[in-house]
């Protein structure tokens, strides 16, 4: 179980999180929602070692810090080489990670990624998908995606999602997966966590946040964000 | 450790094409400025004076653009994320800058030989020199790498005020050290001096500098050319 206390963040006077908590049991999809400078992307990025929380803590259930070989990051940002071929990229983090080759291949050939095309050549679709395959390929405790979904066509969504969701899920990993697209992904989660500028707007089981709040997640935001 | 080697081949692998432009494109450029000059100290002093217009150019321009674009930041966002601990990706960065600095120091030699008389010792002279400077160049390369590890978003700033400060420092030392050491000496520390910096800045745009300085030259070369003609 992945636990997150009193978190916090200040980009010099700026404070971009604020007291933000939750847990994460192994196996489990967040859905981690918000507007535009919600903080969505600081907390991720935190998560995954890439930058220190102001203040708070975060770690597994049975250890002390988080590790950055346990955690599979997908940033928003298309950040590989240009010049990679799909192959480059799997040896790059092969060099570095625990990499699955089966499962980078299986999930190239189920989101229909080039092979002999370089990173700069691919469309931003695939240049997506090429990514979400070398993140899924990874033998990680907990995958954290930061707007995967951002500028894809619909048809390119489903399929992302249904990756995420069933072609390609590990069962004993957890999952975080940062989106506007809530109608879409809605399924996906077992927990939401909702930010408003920073702090926590609606966090807990995403059956019970539906039942308590609205028919669905989207609904219950809108509800919280007017009390 | 070993991801600090896995790190080193990998900046390595990233910045041989660099290097290669690099050495290539200056050697080039000062082979052609040569033919300019008619006596033999104008041979040498013509290429000398306009190949060290580049740095400061291709420095600043150079710097500018690759900061402005989102270039780095990925860079920085795909190292960063790797498990390895900030202190070997520095460290990585800087061995990989200093190598440089050594290939250079043996390539060069070999290019332009125009730089060196027959004595062994002018040439350790002129190649300790250029030692220093690289790795002074590495130093603060890194620092800038460091910065940028460390999240603080100043990162470029370290490095762009660093590769002022050795521009800043290399002017002065020809002003003081060049009327003493005469001109050969000024030709030895002048032609590595756009290499470093290119190295220091990034492979996007090594190449299209390097392109750039080449037109440019050639078109000024033509024009003092058509000058002498006349």
């Amino acid at each position: 179980m992945i636990q997150v206390n009193q978190l916090g963040k200040k980009y010099g006077q700026t404070t971009v999180l604020q007291d933000v908590s939750f847990q994460l049991p192994q196996g489990q999809f967040l859905g981690l929602l918000g507007v535009n400078g919600a903080g969505k992307s600081t907390l991720i990025k935190i998560l995954a070692g890439l930058t220190p929380p102001s203040q708070g803590s975060v770690g597994w259930a049975n250890k002390i810090r988080f590790d950055k070989a346990a955690v599979s990051y997908m940033p928003e940002m298309d950040h590989f080489y240009t010049h990679w071929l799909a192959k480059d990229a799997f040896s790059f983090h092969a060099d570095f990670f625990a990499m699955n080759k089966q499962r980078f291949l299986d999930a190239l050939d189920f989101l229909n990624v080039p092979l002999h095309k370089q990173f700069s050549q691919l469309s931003k679709g695939n240049r997506t998908r090429m990514r979400l395959a070398i993140a899924l390929a990874r033998e990680a405790q907990l995958f954290l995606f930061d707007e995967p979904l951002s500028g894809i066509d619909p048809f390119a969504r489903q399929e992302i999602l249904r990756a995420l969701a069933v072609e390609f899920r590990c069962e004993d990993a957890s999952y975080i997966l940062a989106t506007h697209q809530i109608l879409e992904a809605e399924a996906l989660f077992d927990r939401v966590l909702v930010l408003k500028s920073g702090k926590t707007l609606l966090e807990g089981q995403a059956e019970t946040i539906r039942l308590q709040w609205g028919n669905s997640i989207l609904e219950a935001i809108r509800s919280a964000a007017k009390e | 450790m070993s991801y600090f080697f896995r790190l080193w081949l990998h900046e390595a692998k990233r910045g041989a094409s660099s290097l290669t432009l690099a050495v290539l494109g200056s050697v080039v450029c000062f082979g052609l400025f040569s033919r300019l000059g008619k006596t033999p100290e104008e041979q040498m002093l013509v290429p000398l004076i306009l190949v060290l217009l580049l740095p400061v150019v291709w420095g600043v321009v150079g710097s500018y653009l690759s900061f402005s674009s989102e270039y780095n930041n990925k860079r920085d966002l795909l190292l960063r994320s790797l498990p390895c601990h900030a202190f070997y990706l520095v460290l990585a960065k800087f061995m990989w800058t200093a190598t440089c600095s050594m290939i250079l120091l043996f390539l060069i030699p070999i290019f332009a030989p125009v730089f060196y008389d027959s004595k062994m010792t002018k040439w350790l002279q002129l190649s300790s020199g250029w030692i220093t400077y690289g790795v002074c160049w590495s130093f603060f390369s890194s620092l800038g790498m460091a910065a940028a590890i460390l999240g603080r978003s100043s990162g470029k700033y370290v490095t762009l005020t660093s590769g002022a400060i050795i521009l800043g420092l290399s002017v002065v030392w020809f002003l003081l050290a060049t009327p003493a050491a005469g001109i050969e000496t000024l030709g030895a520390w002048t032609l590595p001096m756009p290499i470093f910096i290119g190295v220091g800045v990034t492979p996007i745009t090594f190449p299209i500098f390097s392109t750039g300085m080449l037109i440019g030259l050639l078109i000024v070369s033509s024009l003092v050319l058509e000058r002498q003609d006349a």
